[in-house]
């Protein structure tokens, strides 16, 4: 005899397989609508994921090179602020200098060699300013710092211009030691190479490469140092010659504020590259981390729409479980 | 006619009807039992001499729709090797994880780029070399932990065939048995029901296994071949072999024959492609695994590790290294031998003389490996050098990539696309395969035991008992007024 008939397991594999469907499909959209992120980022890119990685790779680099041009802002201002004492103070000597060859009394002659000495010792220390721990002016070397102490400068210079006897030999001598690379910077300057050039962004690098021998440092220094040995007991310059050289050091130091301004100008001009940069690199980073969350991210709208659905869907199965398992002949032939 | 007649045919009714009592029962205790095939009483009218007297039954037939366990025990194999095969890729793409998560492959190379331009900018730092160092670090390991699960997966699968191989020469053996007892039951005319449930559900075992054909033979017994035509038992059950490797390592294949494939009664038996002559079941997608998808994703892996050795090993890159002398990764500390590919991944070292736990130093990533002293804290060249040999676009030398030479971070990115592409199909023909296997498994419950068919029958065989018992009344009725006249 063949039956039609429908075995009691096929229905409930049926429920079940669909019930486990339904709440397999309900843990995936709890999932990402909780962690806002798809559960299948290579499905949802077909497997591709070149453009996520290129984003990704981008903002990581954008996140790096904004500390790096974060801190070559810093570094670039901490340097300008030096270049501004130095400058300040040769503005500052170098009139008190030519003054003194109007009226250079030996009074007058001494304040200004005495202020000469102050004010190198204070360029020098500006020049051996650190920034977050690295030597602002001393190139590679950056834990050594730039230059020796005066006294050093002073004493090399005494020894350079023994027997030295008009004010514009002096001058000429003390210039020469200042350029000679025997001279300031192999005796004074104790840093090293320049560094290079600092990248700050993926297309820009800058230029931060001061340092302490720099020609429109030892141009300044120049005029520091002769200041301080107008009445040096070494040099035994006579009181009329005594004021041409301190007229020759003011205009040293006259020289040295140009060098300085063209300077503090060329370090301007990296600074204002370094301001784009870092404006840039905060800008693609933030564009980046949009573009990376519009790949990866769940959309919340069509996640409580499918949810709803879903919702409706296993209701409705339940409903229909309860009600086809009441319906069996058993419980009506009693 | 006589009384006696009427007797005879009540009895035989009422013993028909028990019986049939007996195989409703016999259904509804077995309506939840998986692999029952629900059973019923065949019954004619019995002839004595040229008349009909009374019921008669036949014998108790089982209800199994062939061709459709056929379908399914195919579908089923099916399933389990897609299965399998969708549930290595998925592993070894989550060791790589994806672009956006932390930890990735991907992310952890971008870290490394980073940490290098951070250090660029303060080379005098050691925190900052420090974190080139351990950013390259986590790279190492994450193309190590993908070589070791590669390779974890070898090995499972290894053991997995060593495991089915054992359960298929088991069941093998014990249908060869059944086999016999159902031949000899036939033969005397004993229930065979029972016995061929049982049977049905060690061939089920198998066709999990491997995807299995029944043929009949005759005497209720079958043979049983693999859908690739290999046979598994004709008369005698055939005898699998297979030796289980003890440890696997990326160097070890089986067409180097440092592991073992599979015979059949000592003759070996290809198990590939497509299942070779065994067919698709889950047998030969643990081969699969262990042979063709696993040794392929480490070739692919071992390439992406290579071009990161030689990247960094680049001559002229770092001046300071002696020719011959490794590079920043090493193999195992040595220099990296092209021979030596198979494996590399898992086998990646920084160059000790950055690392200052093994007595290196951090400068040397600033002033270059073979540096002696440090010499110029300020310098950023070797560090600017090392981010340019990571972005250099550069030909992969060996693993199946495109033309072209590309940046270290794309070639990676390669190596995971190429992974998810391929996980991403065989997951959809495993959902296909699930979804048929599902529908086929529906049908065949549906032949199963139906408990109202069965409480309508037994309504039936209890109107029928009743019936019969009154005519054994009223003959005995008609007997005693006989023998009271």
């Amino acid at each position: 005899m063949t039956m039609v008939s429908f075995g009691d397991l096929a229905q409930s594999f049926l429920l079940k397989s669909q019930t486990s469907r339904l709440k397999a499909e309900t843990g995936r959209i709890t999932q990402e609508l909780s962690s806002g992120r798809l559960s299948d980022v290579a499905k949802a890119l077909s497997g591709d994921l070149g453009r996520l990685t290129a984003l990704t790779r981008s903002q990581d680099l954008a996140t790096g090179y904004l500390t790096s041009a974060q801190e070559a802002a810093f570094r670039a201002s901490a340097m300008q602020s030096v270049i501004g004492t130095m400058t300040d103070s040769a503005q500052a000597l170098a009139p008190e200098l030519l003054a003194t060859t109007q009226n250079g009394n030996a009074a007058a002659l001494s304040r200004a060699a005495m202020q000469g000495a102050d004010r190198l010792a204070t360029a020098l220390s500006a020049l051996n300013t650190t920034a977050a721990g690295r030597s602002l002016f001393s190139g590679v070397a950056v834990i050594a710092p730039a230059v020796a102490p005066a006294s050093n400068i002073l004493a090399a210079l005494r020894a350079e211009l023994a027997g030295a006897s008009s004010a514009d030999e002096v001058m000429t001598r003390i210039s020469a030691w200042f350029d000679a690379p025997a001279g300031f910077a192999a005796v004074a300057y104790t840093g090293g190479a320049p560094v290079a050039d600092l990248a700050v962004s993926a297309d820009d690098t800058v230029w931060l490469g001061a340092t302490a021998n720099d020609p429109a440092f030892r141009e300044t220094l120049k005029g520091f140092a002769a200041a301080a040995l107008i009445n040096d007991p070494a040099l035994a310059l006579a009181p009329p010659d005594m004021r041409i050289f301190a007229r020759l050091a003011g205009e040293s130091l006259m020289g040295g504020t140009d060098a300085l301004t063209y300077l503090s100008a060329r370090l301007g001009v990296s600074e204002a590259r370094i301001g784009t940069a870092v404006s840039r690199n905060a800008a693609e980073k933030l564009t980046f981390e949009m573009a990376t969350a519009d790949i990866v991210q769940s959309d919340p709208f069509t996640l409580a729409i499918e949810l709803e659905a879903v919702q409706t869907n296993l209701e409705t199965l339940f409903a229909v479980t309860a009600r086809v398992s009441r319906l069996n002949l058993t419980d009506f032939i009693r | 006619m006589s009384i006696s007649a009427t007797f005879s045919s009540a009895l035989s009714g009422l013993a028909a009807t028990s019986r049939m009592a007996e195989v409703t029962a016999s259904n509804i205790s077995n309506a939840l039992t998986e692999g029952y095939a629900r059973r019923e009483a065949q019954v004619s009218s019995r002839v004595v001499g040229s008349t009909g007297v009374g019921v008669t039954i036949d014998g108790v037939t089982r209800h199994v729709d062939k061709s459709l366990l056929q379908d399914l025990r195919q579908s089923i194999a099916g399933q389990s090797y897609q299965q399998a095969r969708s549930g290595f890729l998925s592993a070894v793409e989550k060791t790589y994880g994806t672009p956006d998560a932390a930890g990735s492959l991907s992310a952890r190379i971008s870290g490394f780029e980073r940490s290098l331009i951070e250090a660029a900018s303060r080379p005098d730092s050691d925190a900052r070399l420090a974190t080139v160092a351990d950013s390259a670090n986590a790279v190492i390991r994450s193309l190590s932990d993908a070589s070791r699960t590669i390779q974890e997966h070898r090995q499972r699968a290894d053991t997995r065939i060593a495991l089915e191989v054992g359960q298929l020469n088991d069941a093998l053996v014990r249908v060869a048995n059944l086999n016999i007892h159902i031949r000899e039951a036939t033969a005397t005319g004993r229930e065979t029901a029972a016995l061929m449930d049982q049977r049905q559900q060690l061939v089920d075992t198998i066709a999990a296994i491997v995807p299995v054909k029944e043929i009949p033979r005759g005497r209720d017994e079958i043979a049983l071949y693999t859908s690739g035509g290999t046979v598994l038992l004709e008369g005698r059950p055939m005898t699998i072999a297979f030796d289980r490797s003890g440890v696997i390592t990326a160097d070890m294949t089986l067409q180097g024959g440092a592991l073992s494939g599979l015979s059949i009664n000592g003759q070996p038996v290809t198990t590939g492609p497509n299942g070779g002559r065994l067919g698709e079941g889950s047998l030969t997608a643990q081969f699969e695994i262990r042979d063709r998808i696993a040794p392929d994703a480490q070739a692919q892996l071992d390439a992406v590790a290579r071009d990161l050795v030689e990247r960094f090993a680049a001559p002229g890159l770092d001046p300071t290294v002696a020719p011959g002398a490794p590079g920043l990764f090493t193999d195992r500390g040595l220099v990296f031998a092209p021979a030596n590919e198979p494996g590399l991944a898992g086998r990646l070292v920084m160059n000790a003389v950055v690392m200052p736990e093994q007595g290196g130093a951090y400068w040397r990533l600033r002033e270059g490996l073979g540096a002696a002293t440090p010499q110029a804290p300020g310098a950023a060249g070797q560090l600017s050098a090392w981010t340019g040999a990571l972005v250099a676009k550069r030909v992969p030398v060996s693993g199946s990539f495109g033309a072209g030479g590309r940046g270290f971070a794309t070639l990676a990115s390669e190596l995971i696309s190429g992974l998810s592409v391929k996980r991403l199909s065989v997951q959809s023909e495993a959902a296909f395969a699930a979804a048929r296997s599902s529908d086929l498994k529906s049908a065949m419950l549906r032949n199963g035991v139906d408990t109202d068919t069965e409480m309508q029958n037994l309504m039936q065989i209890e109107k029928a008992y009743a019936a019969n018992a009154k005519v054994i009344k009223t003959a005995d009725d008609m007997l005693q007024v006989i023998l009271g006249i």
